[in-house]
């Protein structure tokens, strides 16, 4: 294995079980993967923390393993071969004005992973790849769904073609756009063609969410499969544990907190429906139809997904964006494209403005935003 | 690899049941009244159209019935996983699947506050009858039911002095036995967890099943649920040992990890051949053991790396998953040493408070490791639902409609019997047991039956 660059993180925050420190722990200490631990040798891993908070955790971490921090973010930036920038908000102006602080002065050939949104929206996001490639940067942004394990471990086979999509989102109310499109564009990318772009988005909220689906401009029967993956039904589910079929007997419906549906049309026809139904499940579920009628669905390996209770240490799913992270610093490829991070931030835009338009079909940015993921799948397994 | 007949046979597991045991009915005999049921038209099973003209307008296959007996249903109760499922069905392969069999019969021996059998007997058409025996027969002289399910874990019941709680598996067991004998025919039967409390119990369990011919499943869910990563030993490979580091205390959790590693060690070349010795180990005079095996230590990091919830060092959002780690943080581990008679081995480790999960690590005869976490996502901290139990019941619902075991309940009858030895071993201070009675022989069937999509 090549040896691993020094790793900076570039973090607003340091909270208790938060990302910055599930992602700073195992850079300091290790992470399991394949079955094998894998240890930082004789990387280093440098800190800079913008509000200054636990301040004994960041000592504690310069005391057992020799991790230096700094003072300002510049500093931390424009020495970074490997920098990891962890912004509070995701897909926030406050969040773009940190990114871009820091982009504005990494040094040339660094390697830039984003954790959330690459930006709020499609220029702010263009401006930061124009960034990177004035300075031979490889940029790319996520979070660990792209690599988490899945339920069953399936992906979309490469090459074939997709005729409709849906997944189930939940979650952290503030990120759910975010957390939906994170899930279901690593499998949509790799469908025939690859990523054509977006023709138009339209959004959908309360009862017409469900009118939609009864005149079958979405699936039900992709929001069952998809829902059939799901470890974490509310209502029954809940109350009784009882594994009871919340669609067929309406449970969905009456569970649902202020539903809505983002109806997604891309340019090659492909249509994707993403559900943002917190009070029914409380984890991500995708389902997918391809051309010859298979159905593939799975649920996103997300621990815990009970977040009312407090979150327990660990967390796995960030052990394999952390694996994945660290295998793209030493080999300098990257997991997935930056243009991902580019549509994301599009898209996150344009659903913004469908919201604020509910019924209203909004433009997408075409095919500009087209891309293709040669790359190999990236979930764990 | 070609299957080869089982080597077991009653005579292999020798006990102070083998003498004492009063059958009123030999196989023979019970194959001689079945054929006379038969020729009655007394069966109601598929059965009884055997050897009939079909009709031109022949009406569809009767769905089979299943009875269930449960020591108390309560929320998070293993026998409501069971009920629910069979009642209201679950996910599996992508959609939610209602079983091709009717629960239509309760008996529920314990009613505490929170209860909900009557609550599923008023929803649906799963009565509850106030005798094992009656749930059989649905209140008639003659057995009624198509399958049966023992769900005997939970419920207010005595604790003897080696920790061991009472509950009336083989109680149940018997009173279906009984049914079976006077109603001239048997169904498959399912139990959960280990088979007894007593060894004499669980072999005589075995042994009525195969006098009698009924399919017969039992044990965990660990070996049937999602593997983190899915992977599998095949058939005939040679083994040198195997690991399985889990949570969990003592004739509760430690035949999950038992069975977990037993499901993998079972297709090593030469199957199963039984277990010379047991030797359990609680505190830390098993780490000092550990160290004198170094394969053991090796493995037992290896399934530590296929943990999600190792205790994190203090201050920190992780710890390695290191031996030294686990000897810093835990000081009363539970280690059972298990010596196979062909001289394989396998170790439970139960790091209850430093791991939250079931891992599991095999070392090969090429010293190859392999790895993974049998995957049980325990509600109410990560889930709503148990659905490690989803498989579990469709491998019973397969039974049922098949009439054969997917898997071998031998599997069960040893790992209970390293059970039984293992809580005596404690019992008598961490002494190492002989244990000539565990001669339980077999080779697995080769199908693997853990989760899959």
């Amino acid at each position: 294995m090549k040896l691993r660059p020094d790793i900076t993180v570039v973090a607003q925050s340091f909270g208790e079980r938060e990302p910055a420190e599930h992602l700073v722990d195992r850079f300091l200490m290790g992470y399991t993967q394949t079955g094998k631990w894998v240890s930082p040798g004789d990387s280093k891993v440098h800190l800079y923390v913008q509000s200054g908070a636990r301040g004994e955790a960041i000592a504690q971490r310069q005391a057992d393993f020799g991790m230096q921090t700094f003072d300002s973010l510049q500093k931390a930036a424009a020495g970074a071969e490997a920098l990891i920038l962890v912004p509070d908000e995701c897909a926030t102006l406050v969040a773009d004005e940190f990114i871009g602080a820091a982009m504005d002065v990494v040094r040339t050939g660094a390697q830039v992973f984003v954790h959330g949104a690459l930006a709020s929206s499609a220029a702010v996001a263009r401006n930061l790849v124009r960034i990177a490639e004035f300075r031979k940067v490889q940029l790319f942004s996520g979070s660990f769904f792209p690599t988490a394990p899945r339920l069953p471990p399936v992906d979309v086979p490469r090459g074939v073609a997709l005729v409709e999509t849906v997944v189930v989102a939940a979650g952290d109310p503030s990120q759910l756009e975010f957390r939906a499109l994170d899930t279901v564009l690593p499998f949509l990318e790799r469908r025939a063609g690859g990523e054509s772009g977006i023709a138009a988005v339209r959004a959908l909220a309360g009862d017409s969410v469900w009118r939609a689906q009864n005149d079958r401009q979405w699936s039900r029967e992709l929001l069952g499969a998809a829902l059939s993956r799901s470890s974490t039904p509310e209502g029954t589910g809940e109350s009784e544990s009882r594994p009871h079929n919340q669609l067929g007997l309406g449970e969905v419906r009456r569970l649902a907190n202020d539903p809505v549906a983002y109806v997604i049309d891309h340019v090659d026809g492909l249509r994707t429906t993403v559900l943002l139904l917190n009070g029914v499940v409380r984890e991500m579920n995708v389902a997918t139809r391809t051309s010859d009628g298979d159905i593939l669905s799975t649920q996103l390996y997300e621990q815990p997904s009970m977040w009312r209770y407090k979150p327990p240490p660990n967390v796995h799913q960030w052990t394999s964006l952390v694996a994945c992270l660290d295998t793209s610093f030493r080999s300098r490829a990257l997991p997935w494209p930056t243009q991902r991070g580019v549509l994301t931030a599009s898209l996150l835009e344009t659903m913004r403005a469908a919201r604020a338009r509910l019924q209203f079909s909004v433009e997408g940015p075409g095919s500009a935003l087209a891309y293709r993921n040669a790359s190999p799948s990236t979930f764990e397994r | 690899m070609e299957m080869k007949p089982s080597a077991t046979t009653p005579e292999r597991y020798p006990g102070k049941a083998a003498a004492k045991r009063r059958s009123r009915w030999s196989r023979r005999q019970f194959v001689a009244t079945m054929a006379a049921g038969v020729a009655a038209g007394g069966l109601t099973g598929p059965v009884a159209g055997v050897g009939t003209t079909p009709s031109v307008h022949a009406a569809p296959p009767r769905r089979k019935k299943i009875a269930l007996l449960a020591s108390i249903v309560h929320k998070y109760s293993h026998a409501q996983h069971f009920i629910d499922r069979f009642l209201e069905g679950y996910g599996w392969h992508g959609r939610h699947h209602y079983p091709q069999v009717d629960l239509v019969s309760l008996y529920v021996d314990q009613f505490p506050d929170g209860d909900l059998s009557r609550d599923r007997e008023q929803r649906h058409r799963a009565r509850i009858f106030p005798s094992v025996s009656e749930a059989l027969t649905l209140g008639g002289s003659k057995l009624a039911v198509d399958g049966v399910v023992i769900i005997a874990e939970h419920g207010s019941y005595k604790v003897n002095d080696k920790g061991q709680k009472l509950y009336p598996r083989h109680k149940f067991f018997k009173e279906c036995v009984r049914v079976f004998e006077d109603s001239g025919r048997s169904v498959p039967v399912f139990q959960d967890k280990h088979l007894s409390t007593e060894w004499d119990e669980c072999v005589e369990q075995v042994e009525d099943s195969r006098r009698l011919g009924f399919a017969y499943l039992a044990g965990s869910s660990l070996p049937v649920t999602w593997r983190f990563p899915e992977v599998e030993i095949e058939m005939g490979t040679a083994m040198q040992e195997s690991v399985s580091v889990c949570y969990g205390g003592v004739d509760s959790y430690d035949i999950h990890g038992l069975e977990s590693a037993q499901c993998m060690s079972e297709r090593r070349a030469g199957g199963e051949s039984g277990v010379k010795s047991v030797h359990a180990i609680r505190g830390a005079e098993a780490w000092v053991k550990l160290e004198q095996q170094p394969t053991t230590r090796q493995l037992m990091e290896a399934a530590l790396a296929r943990s999600h919830s190792i205790l994190p060092k203090p201050g920190y959002a992780i710890g390695p998953p290191t031996f030294e780690w686990a000897r810093e943080a835990k000081h009363d581990p539970i280690v059972y040493f298990v010596e196979h008679r062909d001289g394989f081995r396998t170790t439970l480790i139960m790091l209850h408070h430093f791991v939250q999960d079931f891992n599991y690590a095999g070392k090969l005869q090429d010293d190859t490791i392999v790895s993974c976490q049998n995957y049980l996502p325990m509600p109410p901290r990560h889930t709503t639902l148990a659905d490690f139990f989803n498989p579990l019941v469709n491998n019973i619902e397969q039974m049922i409609l098949t009439g054969k075991a997917p898997y071998k309940v031998e599997r069960t009858l040893l790992m209970s019997g390293v059970t039984l030895f293992g809580i005596e071993s404690l019992y008598r201070g961490n002494v190492k047991l002989l244990t000539p009675e565990l001669d339980v022989a077999y080779e697995p069937l080769a199908p693997s039956t853990f989760w899959r999509a």
